[in-house]
């Protein structure tokens, strides 16, 4: 249909009207996200030409649905065939505002442009910018950040390979780590670009797909497949500049729950992880005066559970550190005071350890395990009393001993004047004595038997 | 005839200014092949005489080793040509020489049919190299009409002639020839960097500097050959982008669109909005740096942005990208510490601008993070002022946004009741803000006997916590510094001012500094004005407490 002129704007508030000179081939209309390639005139209502790509013999390429057009474009362009033209007249609102873009568009002015659809291709997100990883939106998501490396998304994606559906399902991962779960690594590249909510069709050649990894879908390795992925939700960067304290603590509360459910799938390292996050979001140690009961209870039980991970992983210190970072918010914590007890055991302070289980039995004296552990660092330290005893025993004696051995060896230490000194080298003294020197000993300073006495 | 020999033959020919005889050896059939795989070493021997000196003393020899240098060239491939004067610009540290081996580059460019990309690289960023050795302006601070001085700055005047050389380098004829490449469009944003952010680029009265007239030369040969504002999303650019910094890119779109150079070649399609989202970038990088023309760039550029926005409220969301952070970083920096007043004052302004801009929880996510950021008083206080306007807007209304009652005020109150070390915090450092604060607790226990904020939930505390250590604070302050001026006052009938330093018992000290060596007059001027200050804290904290107290009496 063309000549009519129809208001395109979803408001139906007359903001973008389209008037078709040209149609356009086929049904398609570019998707939102696609990179389009149009010429275009733009010109004041009263036929002032402030812009034009074909004067300029350039055609002009954007990024469609993204804001980085007027909005009257993002509208009207998503509405066009290939190949089609049309006048879109835009409202001030839908273009550059009651301020205008000064000198060349005036305050409030409405705007024609003359636009003629060229062709459009899916974004390409391939590092090497080959087309290997096309992505065509079909949702919008919202916000402005996207998920980075390392960060934990949850998706929902549907895998095909030709019509067959290899792949339906929801899954969580940090990004980096998507093969543990059988997510394609062009998956992953991909979306490092999605918004919080975004829908998109991804189009992905084997270099990102099946070729260089084995998964369990049975697919050719040099398939071409296409995904469709939702990301649903995922973790916003650390110390992000957009949140306050309460959307802080909500963030955090997800955390700890992530991290409790990789405790309990024995991933200890991911689940430590997550409670780092937690602490690091709730910055208690910054301020600790003005935290809430309920960002004291997080901290207090992120590091409690911190403590724990620890000790199923070995790593003692860590583990005695945050079962005394917990103590800092609860004094009085049981567990707090056991789990410290249990690492200052095993780096070997007995004493420190048993320290920390009497006061658990101070605070619950039935606490039968603790009594255990007690016990057993008793018995340590009375194995460390008996070896130390044994170590000191007599010990000025031994000492004495000691000291004399180490004044002989010092002796042995002094130079042999005889034998290092002047001429009077060993040869020389070890010579036999002539008669005429054996006769006169006392001249020569022979001892008793002939030979030289040693001086 | 070998290298060796020939090389000698030809340094001996030229130091002995026999031109004809060099001109003849390179001519020789026989020397042919030598001179085409040993142009590296032949250059230097040539372009040795090829300098500002020569230049200054109209040597004719230098004439002569132009040709030369010419005759060597031409005997050779356009690729070898890049390699070998790639390598001598590299060495060069004189203008006269850059300048003539820039028009041999020149020729070997637009010589041949192609030239390979690897070879358009070495030529291209042989050109841009040499900007790394040229001095940088001082940063002088200049104000009004003292900054049409620059243009008689000995290194400025330097840097336009090289970027002079560079202009006519950058001719229709090889900007036609690359028209597809895209490294040549990546080196002419490199121009814009330093050394030309530096210079003073504004459009004053009229009068250009020339650094500017060259500068709309570059801009619209980039202009020409494609869509400038495809640097502010494309990230295969941005992979690429390597090392040009973020301050070619804030001059390059500062010139676009403040000074709104390029005309008819710049696309009018873009958004306001993306565009002030995608340069916060670079604005905030400018702030990094100390020179007033980079500053004024970044604030010239944020300003104009702003305005092209003035019609719409920006979203919260677009705080989530941290240049936001960088750039309230960046521009609190200037405010507090830019040694121009100027400046100071006008990035208060765009501070303000900004601020305003976003809609209701914008404002409060970023008064509250600047309060956790910023440690002056005076921003701080400034900010302050501006919650209590919002305040006073939002209370106008039925039903009150939840940014001004519950946990979010209390959360505010509390940032800005915080006395550090109690009374015993720096009360004039912090005057700036406990003037505000007190202002508008006072404002709400007049305005909100309701207690839709929620304030009166809070009396409690910040009574405890703020009005009680304030109220001894001061009183403690005023003590001392009254016996600072007894003080003085007895040593100016003394007469003893020699002995001043010895004989002061009292010390005091404003904003952690000592008072530096002044007359007992003058340091009788300061104390006054702070006790004025504390005067004005305590008036204003009576009125707030009987306030409090007159409330909480009242059933």
């Amino acid at each position: 249909m063309t000549g009519a002129e129809i208001d395109i704007s979803p408001k139906q508030d007359k903001g973008v009207l389209k008037e078709i000179l040209k149609e356009g081939q086929g049904n398609d209309t570019p998707p939102e996200g696609c990179k389009v390639t149009v010429h275009y005139t733009g010109t004041l209502l009263d036929g002032t030409q402030f812009d034009s790509s074909r004067d300029r013999n350039q055609p002009f390429e954007f990024d469609l649905g993204k804001g980085s057009v007027i909005k009257a474009w993002d509208i009207g362009v998503a509405t066009m065939k290939k190949g089609e033209q049309a006048i879109l007249t835009c409202a001030a609102d839908y273009a550059y505002g009651a301020t205008g873009s000064p000198p060349t568009i005036p305050p409030g002015a409405t705007l024609k442009f003359d636009v003629e659809v060229i062709s459009w291709k899916g974004e390409d997100l391939s590092p090497d910018k080959d087309g290997s990883i096309e992505k065509i939106q079909i949702t919008a998501g919202d916000g402005y950040t996207t998920p980075n490396d390392e960060a934990m998304v949850e998706i929902h994606l549907i895998g095909k390979h030709g019509d067959k559906v290899f792949d339906e399902r929801d899954v969580s991962f940090n990004i980096g780590e998507g093969a543990n779960v059988n997510v394609i690594s062009g998956v992953e590249k991909a979306l490092e670009s999605f918004k919080k909510g975004e829908t998109s069709r991804l189009i992905i050649k084997p270099k990102f797909a099946f070729a260089n990894e084995s998964f369990e879908f049975n697919i050719p390795s040099d398939a071409t497949v296409e995904y469709t992925v939702t990301l649903k939700t995922f973790e916003k960067a650390k110390e992000s500049w957009s949140m306050d304290t309460d959307e802080k603590i909500e963030v955090s509360k997800v955390f700890k729950e992530k991290g409790t459910k990789y405790f309990k799938d024995g991933k200890l390292n991911l689940a430590i992880k997550m409670y780092q996050k937690v602490l690091s979001y709730l910055e208690f140690k910054k301020d600790p005066e003005s935290a809430t009961e309920e960002q004291k209870a997080l901290v207090l039980s992120s590091n409690l559970n911190m403590a724990l991970c620890y000790l199923k992983s070995n790593n003692m210190f860590e583990a005695k550190n945050a079962a005394t970072e917990a103590l800092l918010v609860d004094p009085d914590n049981e567990k707090a005071h056991f789990r410290k007890g249990l690492a200052l055991l095993n780096i070997g302070e007995a004493q420190l350890a048993a320290d920390a289980f009497t006061t658990v039995l101070k605070i619950e004296p039935t606490n039968k395990s603790a009594q255990l552990h007690l016990n057993a660092c008793n018995k340590t330290l009375k194995e460390q009393l008996q070896k130390e005893k044994k170590i000191y025993a007599n010990m000025f004696e031994k000492f004495a001993k000691k000291d004399l051995q180490r004044e002989e060896e010092e002796k042995k230490k002094q130079p042999d004047v005889m034998s290092s000194l002047g001429e009077w080298g060993k040869e020389d003294r070890e010579r036999e004595p002539s008669e005429f020197e054996k006769e006169n000993p006392n001249i020569l300073l022979l001892n008793g038997s002939g030979e030289f006495k040693d001086m | 005839m070998a290298q060796e020999q020939f090389l000698s033959l030809l340094q001996t020919a030229l130091l002995e200014n026999d031109t004809v005889d060099a001109e003849r050896l390179i001519n020789l059939p026989s020397n042919q092949s030598v001179i085409k795989e040993h142009l590296w070493e032949i250059v230097p021997s040539i372009t040795v005489y090829i300098n500002s000196e020569a230049d200054i003393e109209e040597d004719v020899r230098l004439t002569q080793c132009v040709d030369l240098l010419d005759l060597a060239c031409s005997k050779c491939s356009s690729e070898d040509i890049i390699l070998a004067l790639h390598k001598e610009i590299s060495d060069c540290d004189d203008d006269v020489k850059y300048g003539y081996l820039l028009k041999q580059l020149h020729k070997a460019l637009v010589r041949e049919e192609e030239v390979r990309l690897k070879y358009q690289e070495f030529a291209f960023g042989a050109v841009k190299g040499y900007l790394k050795k040229l001095p940088l302006p001082d940063n002088l601070n200049l104000e009004n009409k003292e900054r049409f001085l620059m243009d008689t700055d000995r290194d400025v005047y330097r840097i336009c002639d090289v970027y002079t050389k560079i202009s006519e380098f950058y001719s229709d004829e090889l900007i036609a020839k690359f028209e597809t490449s895209r490294v040549l469009v990546l080196y002419l944003l490199h121009l814009f960097g330093t050394p030309l952010v530096y210079l003073d680029l504004i459009c004053l009265n009229e009068t250009k500097s020339r650094g500017r007239l060259l500068a709309e030369k570059i801009v619209v040969r980039v202009a020409e050959k494609c869509d400038v504002f495809k640097f502010l999303s494309d990230r295969k650019f941005e992979s690429n982008l390597g090392d040009i910094d973020k301050l070619s890119l804030l001059n390059f779109y500062y010139l676009i669109i403040q000074e709104d150079i390029g005309g008819s070649l710049v696309p009018k399609i873009y958004d306001s909005l993306y565009l002030l989202q995608n340069c916060l970038g670079f604005i905030a990088q400018g702030f990094e740096h100390e020179h007033q023309f980079i500053i004024e760039k970044s604030l010239l550029l944020v300003t104009k942005l702003l305005a092209l926005n003035k019609h719409r409220e920006l979203s919260h969301l677009m705080l989530e990208d941290p240049v936001h952070q960088q750039f309230c970083t960046g521009i609190s920096k200037i405010i507090i510490y830019c040694p121009l007043k100027s400046d100071r004052q006008r990035a208060l302004d765009v501070f303000k601008t900004y601020l305003l801009s976003f809609d209701t929880h914008g404002r409060y996510l970023i008064i509250y993070n600047m309060l956790q950021l910023c440690t002056h008083s005076g921003l701080n206080g400034f900010m302050t002022t501006i919650y209590k306007d919002m305040l006073a807007e939002a209370l106008k209304s039925d039903q009150l946004d939840s940014h001004f009652s519950g946990k979010k005020f209390h959360n505010m109150l509390k940032m800005f009741t915080n006395l550090p070390k109690r009374e015993e915090s720096d009360l004039l450092e912090l005057a700036d803000l406990i003037v505000p604060t007190l202002n508008l607790i006072r404002y709400l226990a007049i305005r909100d006997r309701a207690n839709v904020t929620g304030i009166w939930n809070h009396v409690r505390e910040f009574t405890e916590e703020y009005l009680e250590p304030l109220t001894k604070g001061l009183r403690l302050s005023r003590a001392h510094y009254n016996l600072k001026i007894n003080e003085l006052e007895q040593e100016a009938a003394k007469g003893d001012d020699c002995k001043r330093k010895e004989s002061s018992k009292v010390s005091v000290s404003i904003g952690g500094g000592n008072l530096p060596e002044m007359t007992s007059a003058q340091q009788m001027n300061v104390m006054n004005t702070s006790l004025t200050a504390f005067d004005v804290m305590g008036s204003l904290l009576t009125r707030v407490v009987e306030l409090v107290i007159f409330k909480n009496v009242k059933p």
